[in-house]
């Protein structure tokens, strides 16, 4: 199993798609208070609105 | 949840040359998606066991939007969520199928309920601060999605759809429960507007 993991990541085509899927729901974030389910990762301090 | 992010950034680490505020932010869209995915995959796994696809995709279109605008409660750690999240929705799936009163009457409750989410709306969590200029937005949004829920609500109870407007109740009811308890929890982080 960690051979499988290991030999995936390696690969940057999954990589690259792991990190435009990361991007996205990033966006998403902004247009809500919080995620729908009932965990909220740390709001990072760049995209934080600053305008009050 | 946390340990395979890190694991992920490591290898994204490896093959490419980010700084560290782009680092925090590609975390944490990688680990939304990831958590959000899964959380998506068992749903549909659990709707599937209960032969109750359309009443979860209800559940989902009504429960939603809602809570994304409305926030409110959230756990500590991800497994907790995950646990709430399976025994809320096969909770209210099983609780729709016995659930015999009158739908004229769910309306009204439906119709209060939807008034105390807009009253209590939006609550504010420590982990997705919010600005003043956010919180109207969201509230703005929320107020819209509250009125097209409530005619979707009149409609149904004029068609007759009984279960459909037992979930949309059940529904609407587990998200000012959420909401009561977000407000416990995070009292200190509300804004006033």
């Amino acid at each position: 199993m960690k051979k499988i993991a290991n030999y995936l990541m390696r690969r940057n085509g999954l990589l690259s798609a792991v990190m435009v899927m990361g991007g996205i729901f990033t966006v998403l974030s902004k247009y809500g208070c919080c995620f729908y389910i009932y965990h909220q990762p740390h709001f990072p301090a760049a995209l934080r609105d600053t305008e009050e | 949840m946390e340990r395979a992010v890190d694991k992920i950034m490591q290898y994204i680490d490896e093959a490419y040359t980010l700084e560290e505020s782009d680092k925090e932010v590609l975390r944490f869209g990688i680990q939304a998606a990831m958590e959000l995915t899964l959380n998506l995959f068992i749903s549909i796994f659990i709707l599937y066991r209960l032969h109750m696809m359309w009443e979860g995709l209800l559940f989902f279109a009504i429960f939603i939007p809602i809570r994304t605008l409305a926030g409110g409660y959230h756990s500590d750690t991800y497994l907790r969520c995950l646990l709430f999240s399976v025994l809320t929705l096969t909770g209210i799936l099983v609780a729709s199928n016995y659930m015999e009163l009158p739908t004229g009457l769910l309306l009204v409750v439906i119709l209060l309920l939807e008034g105390a989410v807009g009253r209590i709306a939006p609550v504010v969590n420590a982990d997705r601060p919010v600005s003043k200029r956010e919180y109207g937005i969201f509230k703005r949004r929320l107020k819209i999605v509250l009125l097209i829920d409530g005619i979707f609500s009149i409609f149904l109870w004029r068609m007759q759809c009984d279960k459909a407007v037992n979930i949309i109740a059940l529904s609407l009811m587990l998200i000012v429960v959420t909401l009561i308890l977000g407000r416990i929890k995070y009292k200190s982080y509300q804004i006033s507007v």
